[in-house]
């Protein structure tokens, strides 16, 4: 095989492997992002600022309670959220 | 558990952990016009009278490296000039710093250190339309000038995965976009953000890993939040799911690369908002036959998790419902088996109960005192996928008796339950 052939096909390999890592390696995200719905009747004018987890089990929530004039605490605890 | 009583007003921004019985959050008590500073030791919160800093001031972020060192940072003003506010934490007492000079209206916003020796706090720069960059390093806070990215830019997060290596985000106001800041080596660089909208920033930012990591913020163009991920070497924006008409995204948390939270705010319900994300999101096929009564099919979806403990959540999120329980992963790591504990049972028995209720309705019938009893319970092994470490499908099967009142007569019959639940 001429030798300029063989170096436009390697040219079009590394191409093509390029491509394939760009699109699958490098920005796919396996996982999916889910609302949840907060604890019922917790208040009825709140929002969240902050949030802090100590493992994939157990962590916290602040921001503001409006309805009753001061801080919000959400407490996660395996699966469940509660007002902390 | 109840928020303990400071103020008639008061609001938290910020919180960090050093273990699940370890915690601070910090905020702002508008009536006395003063931070405020709460820590949680295992069973309550208490609020923690904060050291005089100024006429005005609050606290905005907080980073602990242990249980007896850490830092809060914010604004004070003091009737002539704004500034950023420091305060630091050191075996049981909270000490003001004067921060290094910056210009005369300026602020923090994030705080984040490595250890107890070094750490970085951004914020904004009102005066110059710049962000704020303090390092600090050997006992002493300095002021880092920022790298230039527009006429008017600003930081509100910062996270790093050790002393060399960390980000800063925030808002490019020139140009209506969020602003990524890398730190590699001892030198600051704007990394050029993804393409989101009009005008968009950045709140929060957390790396898992060099390599691996996400930033959250809101689209004011759009009304949503923003989620960015770090993956490789590069950020991409990710769809966010939908949540209402108005709302945004202002705090990031990841405990691995596969499971974290975002918090944020809902405008339109005035309310807050969770997103949690998972590597194995679910769709629930159920269906459910009562002999002599008829049956009823259902599809909903939710996500899976297993941890490391051995146990494993599954969430349905259309009706609200956890069921927990256990698994094994096979030799081999070909499939997974789970096994719900009795609170997952529990838990599928009031599913069951709401869903008889709901079928006598529709058919203009009550029933009453629904009881399950179940004799035979199982749940087929999920075959693990390679891309994704997740069971393709796992499929429960449940089968006894539902007695209850039928228009007020006591009947007996025999059901089953299947619902298959598939990773997608």
């Amino acid at each position: 095989m001429d030798t300029w052939v063989r170096i436009q096909k390697k040219r079009v390999g590394v191409m093509i492997i390029s491509l394939f890592l760009l699109l699958f390696s490098s920005s796919f995200v396996y996982g999916q992002w889910d609302s949840i719905n907060p604890p019922s009747s917790f208040s009825s004018l709140w929002d969240l600022q902050g949030v802090h987890f100590t493992s994939a089990t157990e962590g916290w929530a602040v921001g503001l309670d409006d309805t009753h004039g001061g801080g919000a605490l959400l407490h996660y605890s395996w699966g469940t959220w509660t007002p902390g | 558990m109840t928020a303990p009583s400071i103020s008639s007003s008061w609001q938290l921004f910020g919180v960090h952990f050093t273990s699940p019985s370890n915690g601070w959050a910090v905020g702002r008590e508008i009536g006395n016009s003063r931070g405020v500073l709460l820590h949680y030791s295992g069973k309550t919160w208490k609020s923690v009278i904060p050291p005089p800093v100024s006429s005005y001031w609050y606290l905005s972020g907080v980073h602990f490296t242990s249980p007896d060192e850490g830092w809060a940072v914010g604004y004070s003003y003091d009737g002539a000039n704004s500034r950023g506010a420091l305060l630091h934490y050191s075996r049981g007492t909270w000490t003001s710093v004067t921060p290094p000079s910056v210009s005369s209206n300026w602020d923090l916003r994030g705080v984040h250190f490595t250890s107890a020796t070094e750490g970085w706090a951004v914020g904004w720069d009102s005066e110059n339309y710049n962000g704020v960059l303090l390092h600090y390093l050997g006992g002493m806070w300095t002021s880092v000038t920022p790298p230039s990215v527009s006429s008017s830019c600003y930081l509100s997060g910062v996270h790093f995965t050790s002393a060399t290596e960390g980000w800063a985000v925030g808002l490019d106001n020139a140009n209506g976009t969020g602003v990524l800041l890398h730190y590699s080596g001892g030198t600051w660089t704007p990394v050029t953000p993804p393409s989101i909208s009009v005008y968009w920033e950045l709140y929060g930012v957390q790396l898992t890993s060099p390599t691996e990591g996400w930033a959250v913020g809101q689209d004011h163009a759009n009304n949503t939040g923003v989620l960015l991920h770090y993956s490789g070497g590069t950020w991409t924006s990710v769809i966010p799911p939908s949540v209402t008409s108005n709302w945004y995204l202002s705090g990031v948390h990841f405990t691995s690369a596969t499971e974290g939270w975002a918090v944020g705010s809902d405008w339109e319900n005035y309310s807050g908002v969770l997103l949690h994300f998972s590597i194995w999101p679910m769709s629930f096929s159920s269906k459910l036959s009562i002999k002599g009564f008829g049956h009823d099919s259902n599809v909903t979806d939710g996500w899976c998790h297993i941890y490391s403990d051995g146990t494993f959540v599954l969430y349905d999120k259309v009706i609200d419902r956890s069921y927990t329980g256990t698994y094994t992963i096979v030799p081999g790591g070909k499939s997974i088996l789970f096994k719900l504990d009795a609170n997952g049972l529990s838990e599928m028995q009031a599913m069951l109960t709401d869903w008889v209720t709901e079928m006598g309705a529709n058919a203009g019938i009550t029933i009453q005192n629904i009881s399950f009893v179940f004799k035979q319970v199982s749940i087929s092994k999920g075959i693990i996928q390679k891309k994704t470490n997740a069971p393709g499908k796992v499929t429960i099967k449940i089968s006894g008796t539902v007695s209850a009142l039928v228009d007020g007569i006591p009947k007996v019959a025999s059901f089953s339950y299947q619902s298959t639940i598939k990773y997608y």
